[in-house]
């Protein structure tokens, strides 16, 4: 069997004499375990394009027989969803590369092509857009502020708030930052994932020294876009409430999302026999650490969010809360916390669970279906008048079509390349990785 | 677990014999030796290092240690019980209107039951630590040895104590000598 | 016998404090000292010098157990002096009452909680180096924690004076704790003031707690070593006074050997240490992030436009990192300076990874200005925007017409450019690996985070809601001069701890030296950069005669 050597003359710490046996054992790896065979992943990318593509049209032609603005809602759930899935994952790259971590290259790897999809994102959002400018006819079914009967000082309607902040929120602008956002995205997720994989062609470890420096600006970039998309499609769903903290929770909420996508893929691998020591139950323990911390720090940025508003209760403020616990609304909140933090939270406490791949995947496969609630309790409620529970069958297609147009290409992605940065210049860390404490 | 020995040694000045040490020259040769000491069914010896060596726990064939769990324990508790007293503070003993918020409301309590469950966790992770250790135990048989206080510094040394069911001085000098120890020594009681 | 008895090693390495000449490093422009590397497939080494276990046993005790420079006791002198100066200012106080200072109807909150917030930001990166750069397994923390650790607890004591002086009648400021009492009165748990208490509280905890364990083996080494010069030689070594007949070893063996207790470096407590360690660090954690955003409670859960913002818990806890590693950095470049070898443990790369942090938290920090900015205009709420502009920002050279400005426009400046505009400049490697640099933006630092809490609090207070209430805050010498004395308090405390503490965290360093792996054998295979590792082991059974 031919064997991939990752080992370093220069300076393993391992290499030496007396040392060979672990170099056997660590420092190489048999290159079928790092790759999927010619072929594989098809059937799943191509169910799942079939169920997202037939979920989207029926989104759409069942939503206008009389539910019309329910139907956008909820394909906008689905779009929101892989939203964060894709920017999630862009920032845990660009994090991974500053940080210079030298365990985490099969993460790096994932989370490379889930990011690199995020032009299919920006496509999905073209419906939207042509439905909400375009075909709205003046009437938008979910950004009402683009109705320009707010903006009339003679309508009944006119807005003064809205006139306010029209310099931001004006149809114009919110559309050239849609193409600058998906742009500038594209780039960064383009050029990190295509670095990574001409490094495992050409094995040019100064590709990894680029992308470490290419991603200290993105990551910038990203924090203000990020912030900004948030506000542009989902706090503007509500366009008089604001917060500050608006664009920090939405990231909070997509990396938790997005890490737990990670964790299904890698874990589905391992499952599946691939991987072998580049994805150990070492490396699972890690990732699984990483959810938790990611679990928590969604908490501590939804309880304070929350607790500020709840605490000074001004009214422009605590109209956000008001909305999602009236009526039939009331339970969600709790059921909210217990599904987003309380599970996960317990689970991922105990280390067993954490290094069980069985286990991992199946909190990281709540932890995603706690994400699409986040979302419902996020934009449903918004649609007032529609209780929750009402035409459940809509929404949850509408958030399965977008939701798995984005899994078919992410599948295809994953099959394409190998399983892990193959030459990075830290495999051997990779490799050698285990948590001693 | 009490010291039943089986047997007591005296050195030929008439001490009795806590256990046998021996000096080890680097980190990995340690390690090679705990894993040989480990297979050759020793149950009380332990390896003295300046620092943790990494994976020594599975050279010595040593159980998971349960400070984690006594610490999820008691800090759980710890914010529970943070929970139930400014309840009982706010809601029974003394309540008071502040801000028209219930007396009850879990909201404000949250950052005290933090900090509660916080420090229970705190406290316990050091104290369980010191308690499966059996420190403070300012007194020990080795702290008396010359040699045996440079592993403060950067020595290495497996220490197999005569209690042991397999301590035998000849074959555990061997032993030891065998995994690469040297001055092999007797520590007095 | 063909190889070297390890005694026989470690005396020769005993002859000199310096690696031998060879191996002696070149300062070269790019790598600096060698640790500026830009391959990625290189660790730089995070011990320079060649040195070995025993040499970082030598080099940690000797700052302990050998006499500082000439500097250190003037030094002292001066600074112990200026800690004086805020007892006798709060003696002061005590006696004649908190009219002294300069807080007023219109700003009833100004200096003491400005420096409150100050110095318990200080705090925060003492615990981000020890708990999460623990956690994310950064192995450089290991030089600089043990001082970050040390800095946060000297930093909590100066916070919690101001709280403790504050309330007026300070022999009653036992009525903040839950204790029952003759009246079965109860603190009031809703409030974000007790709140402050119990985190400030639990954080000194905590944080003394975490710094006493990781001390634990580094005390039992001193402890050795006493003991070990004392075996050699029973009378040897100084007096701890020249008509007292005590050797100052035996007065390390006890004091040293009391705070160990009794630790013999057991694998088997190696075992349950390292456990507890984690779980110290990972509690510490989300503690930490507690902590600032508590103190960020005090004032986001008011309505008052400039302190009312949902983004204030992360805000405050990036900032107070930001401005922790500033002061981090203002102690530990000098300090590297003043003591022998220093330099050796924390290298040119530990520097750029603090100036590193520093301009990721500077930009957050920019980050939650420009989203406060943002959101004041975007919420259409005249007050939010004229907190901003008329509060804050606008300078009276660019008032309009109706000639408004901010009367603290400054202030707000300074803050602007110490806290966003100055770390810009680590974008350059020229200047992040440089030290005098570093110290520079360090120092801009630290004062912009102090004007930032100064921004916050006053320019919020001074103009509200209604014109009737508007009034300026100005500070009286006793507030000055209460601030200094903290100062000297903080510096006074560093400067004891690294004179009579293990600065470093010994065992922590050894175990991150190349020679420490359980698989490494040592046979000097072109380790980074030539520098290879020093222990040479001898041969089984090599010093068996």
């Amino acid at each position: 069997m031919s064997q991939i050597s990752v080992g370093h003359s220069g300076h393993g710490h391992d290499a030496g004499h007396g040392g060979e046996a672990h170099i056997a054992a660590r420092g190489r790896i048999d290159p079928a375990l790092l790759t999927m065979p010619h072929g594989a992943g098809r059937a799943l990318s191509a169910i799942f394009l079939l169920v997202g593509l037939v979920a989207v049209v029926a989104t759409f032609f069942l939503g206008y027989g009389g539910r019309a603005a329910q139907a956008m809602a909820a394909y906008h759930m689905g779009f929101l969803f892989t939203l964060g899935l894709a920017l999630g994952c862009l920032g845990i790259t660009m994090m991974l590369q500053q940080f210079n971590s030298g365990w985490s290259g099969p993460v790096c790897r994932q989370a490379e092509n889930i990011s690199s999809n995020i032009w299919v994102v920006g496509l999905l959002f073209l419906p939207i857009v042509v439905l909400e400018v375009f075909l709205s006819h003046g009437h938008p079914r979910l950004f009402h502020w683009m109705s320009p009967d707010l903006l009339d000082q003679n309508s009944a309607h006119y807005d003064t708030l809205l006139n306010a902040k029209k310099g931001f929120l004006n149809t114009n602008f919110w559309l050239v930052r849609y193409v600058f956002y998906f742009v500038m995205w594209m780039w960064f997720a383009t050029k990190l994932a295509g670095w990574s994989r001409a490094q495992d062609r050409t094995g040019d470890k100064w590709l990894t020294a680029k992308a470490r420096k290419i991603s200290s600006v993105g990551l910038l970039l990203f924090a203000l876009s990020c912030a900004f998309a948030s506000f542009d499609y989902v706090m503007s769903l509500d366009h008089h409430w604001y917060s500050t903290m608006f664009g920090v929770w939405f990231f909070s909420a997509a990396a938790k999302a997005a890490f737990a996508l990670i964790i299904v893929i890698l874990a589905s691998l391992k499952l599946r026999g691939k991987l072998g020591a580049a994805y150990t139950s070492e490396h699972l323990h890690d990732t699984g650490k990483l959810l938790f911390a990611f679990t928590v720090f969604w908490a501590y940025i939804s309880f304070s969010q929350y607790f500020l508003m709840w605490y000074s209760n001004i009214p422009e403020e605590t109209a956000y809360f008001n909305l999602r616990v009236r009526e039939a609304w009331q339970p969600f909140p709790m059921i909210m916390v217990v599904a987003n933090f309380v599970v996960p939270f317990l689970l991922l406490l105990v280390r067993n669970f954490k290094r069980n791949p069985t286990i991992l995947r199946l909190i990281a496969l709540w932890v995603l279906v706690a994400f699409a609630l986040d979302l419902y309790f996020l934009v449903r409620p918004i649609l007032r008048g529609v209780e929750p529970g009402e035409g459940v069958w809509l929404d949850a297609l509408g958030i399965l079509g977008p939701v798995c147009i984005f899994l078919a290409v992410v599948v295809r992605t994953v099959c394409k390349h190998p399983l892990t940065l193959l030459k990075d210049p830290r495999l051997h860390e990779v490799l050698a990785h285990k948590n001693y404490v | 677990m009490a010291r039943a020995r089986t047997k007591i040694y005296k050195t030929s000045a008439g001490e009795v014999v806590y256990g046998m040490m021996a000096e080890f020259a680097t980190p990995a040769d340690t390690f090679h030796a705990a894993e040989k000491m480990r297979d050759a069914g020793y149950t009380r010896w332990d390896v003295y290092a300046p620092f943790a060596i990494h994976g020594i726990d599975e050279a010595m064939g040593l159980k998971t240690s349960r400070v984690p769990l006594l610490c999820g324990i008691l800090g759980l508790s710890g914010a529970g019980l943070g929970y139930l007293f400014q309840w009982w503070v706010s809601h029974q003993a003394y309540p008071m209107v502040v801000q028209g918020k219930p007396y009850g409301a879990w909201q404000p309590f949250m950052p005290i039951i933090f900090e509660f469950g916080v420090i229970f966790t705190s406290f316990t992770a050091l104290l369980s630590m010191m308690a499966f250790n059996r420190l403070p135990m300012w007194h020990h048989p080795l702290l008396k040895k010359e040699r045996f206080l440079r592993t403060s510094d950067d020595r290495f040394v497996i220490c197999v104590e005569s209690a042991d069911s397999k301590f035998d001085p000849d074959g555990t000098r061997k032993l030891l000598e065998k995994c690469g120890g040297y001055n092999v020594d007797l520590v007095e009681d | 016998m063909s190889a070297l008895h390890p005694d026989e090693l470690t005396a020769r390495r005993l002859a000199g404090d310096e690696p031998p000449a060879d191996r002696a490093r070149k300062f070269d422009p790019v790598t600096k000292d060698g640790t500026i590397i830009d391959d990625p497939s290189v660790r730089a080494p995070l011990v320079l010098g060649d040195r070995s276990i025993g040499d970082v046993t030598r080099i940690i005790c000797g700052y302990v157990e050998q006499k500082p420079g000439s500097w250190w006791l003037p030094a002292f002198g001066v600074v112990s002096h200026v800690a004086a100066l805020a007892g006798i200012m709060i003696l002061y106080l005590a006696i004649t009452g908190v009219g002294v200072w300069g807080l007023n109807n219109q700003v009833d909150w100004a200096w003491d909680i400005t420096n409150f917030v100050f110095w318990i930001g200080i705090g925060h990166a003492g615990t981000l180096i020890s708990a999460i750069l623990c956690l994310l397994k950064q192995k450089w923390r290991t030089s600089i924690n043990r001082a970050a650790e040390a800095m946060t607890i000297f930093a909590v004591i100066c916070a919690a004076t101001y709280p403790g002086i504050h309330v007026g009648r300070m022999w009653m400021a036992w009525m903040m704790f839950p204790i029952p009492n003759a009246n079965a009165i109860w603190p009031n748990f809703r409030s974000p003031l007790l709140w402050d208490l119990f985190a400030v509280s639990t954080y000194g905890t905590v944080s003394l707690l975490f710094w006493y364990m990781g001390m634990i083996p580094d005390f039992a080494t001193l402890r050795d070593r006493a003991v070990l010069r004392l075996m050699k030689n029973p009378d040897g070594g100084p007096r701890v006074l020249p008509f007292l007949a005590v050797r100052v070893d035996t007065l390390r063996a006890y004091i040293y050997g009391a705070l160990s207790v009794g630790w013999r470096f057991s694998s088997r407590h190696w075992q349950h240490y390292e456990k507890a360690y984690l779980i110290l660090a990972g509690i510490s954690t989300p503690l930490v992030l507690s902590v600032h955003s508590i103190v960020s409670f005090d004032f986001a859960t008011s309505v008052l436009p400039g302190w009312h913002a949902t983004i204030f818990p992360p805000y405050f806890v990036a900032g107070a990192i930001f401005g922790g590693f500033a002061m981090v950095l203002l102690l530990m470049i000098p300090a590297r300076e003043l003591y022998p070898n220093m330099k050796d443990l924390i290298t040119v790369r530990h520097l750029e990874n603090m100036a590193k942090i520093i301009l990721v938290t500077g930009s957050m920090v920019g980050f939650a200005y420009a989203m406060e900015f943002f959101i004041a205009w975007y919420s259409g709420s005249k007050y939010e925007a004229d907190v901003f502009v008329y509060n804050r920002l606008m300078p009276p050279f660019f008032a309009g017409e109706d000639g408004k400005y901010a009367p603290y426009w400054w202030a707000y400046w300074s803050m602007i450019f110490c806290n966003v505009i100055s770390p810009q400049v680590f974008w350059f490697k020229a200047f992040r690996t440089s030290a005098f640099w570093i110290f520079v933006v360090s120092f801009l630092v630290t004062i912009g985070m102090w004007f930032e809490r100064f921004v916050i609090i006053v320019t919020s207070l001074h103009q509200a809601f209604v014109p009737g209430e508007w009034g300026m805050f100005f500070p009286t010498p006793v507030d000055i001069l209460t601030f200094t004395g903290t100062v000297g308090i903080f510096v006074t405390l560093f400067m004891l701890f690294l004179r009579f503490l293990p600065a470093f965290a010994m065992s922590e360093i050894k175990n991150c030296l190349p020679s420490a792996s359980p698989h490494h054998h040592g046979d000097g295979n072109g380790h980074d950069h030539g520098h290879d590792h020093g222990h040479k082991p001898a041969p089984a059974g090599g010093g068996h005669h």
